[in-house]
């Protein structure tokens, strides 16, 4: 198991996120348009070549999802999205912040 | 009668990726059905589980990956097996190899 490589694989996901994002989504794509051109070409029609992928493949949104959740990255970029909520509702309700601590 | 399990066991995804791509680099949705192919249907494996199985075997150094164009004029990644990862699917193979004969002999207790 590489370190380096998973440092440096995650460092890439944190600084280009919106890329990495675009990377997994056209992968995922590809993947159905695959299952749904191999049933096309055993004879059937757009529509039903496409349901039957998903049926076989399950939802794609799901399988988008958990595409994009692996990686350490993933943890830190819930942490700074977490911080950045807290942040903005300090700002936003200093009195509240106040009260409630 | 309930139909049989064909969900792949967690830790042989990964070996069966590594034995797919000793063969020849594919894209995810190819080493799918290779696997699925193989085992004659005994195994069905879901993109979720295998893209996901790809980018730890990427980072893990036992694969590399590049965007090319496919037959079909689509863009997809390709996956390759690396030497560390050649290396990785033999220390697998012999691992399962002992354990299933560990399960096969304890099946085989009369008793």
């Amino acid at each position: 198991m590489s370190l380096w490589r998973q440092l440096w694989y995650g460092w890439r996901g944190l600084r280009d996120r919106a890329g990495r994002e675009r990377d997994v989504a056209d992968e995922v794509a590809q993947y159905f348009e695959e299952a749904e051109a191999e049933w096309r070409a055993r004879g059937l029609s757009a529509d039903e070549a496409k349901k039957v992928a998903r049926r076989e493949s399950g939802s794609l949104a799901v399988a988008r999802e958990s595409a994009s959740e692996y990686g350490w990255e993933n943890g830190v970029k819930v942490f700074m999205d977490d911080l950045w909520f807290a942040v903005l509702h300090l700002w936003k309700h200093p009195a509240f912040t106040v009260m409630a601590s | 009668m309930t139909d049989p399990n064909t969900d792949v066991i967690q830790d042989t995804l990964d070996m069966l990726i590594l034995k797919t791509l000793s063969l020849s680099p594919l894209h995810g949705f190819g080493i799918a059905r290779r696997v699925e192919q193989i085992s004659g249907d005994v195994f069905k494996v879901n993109p979720g589980s295998v893209l996901t199985a790809l980018q730890q075997l990427e980072r893990a150094g036992w694969l590399d990956s590049e965007w090319r164009q496919t037959e079909n004029s689509r863009r997809a990644k390709f996956y390759t097996l690396t030497a560390v990862g050649r290396k990785q699917l033999r220390v697998e193979t012999a691992d399962w190899k002992r354990r299933a004969g560990a399960i096969a002999r304890l099946l085989e207790m009369e008793g």
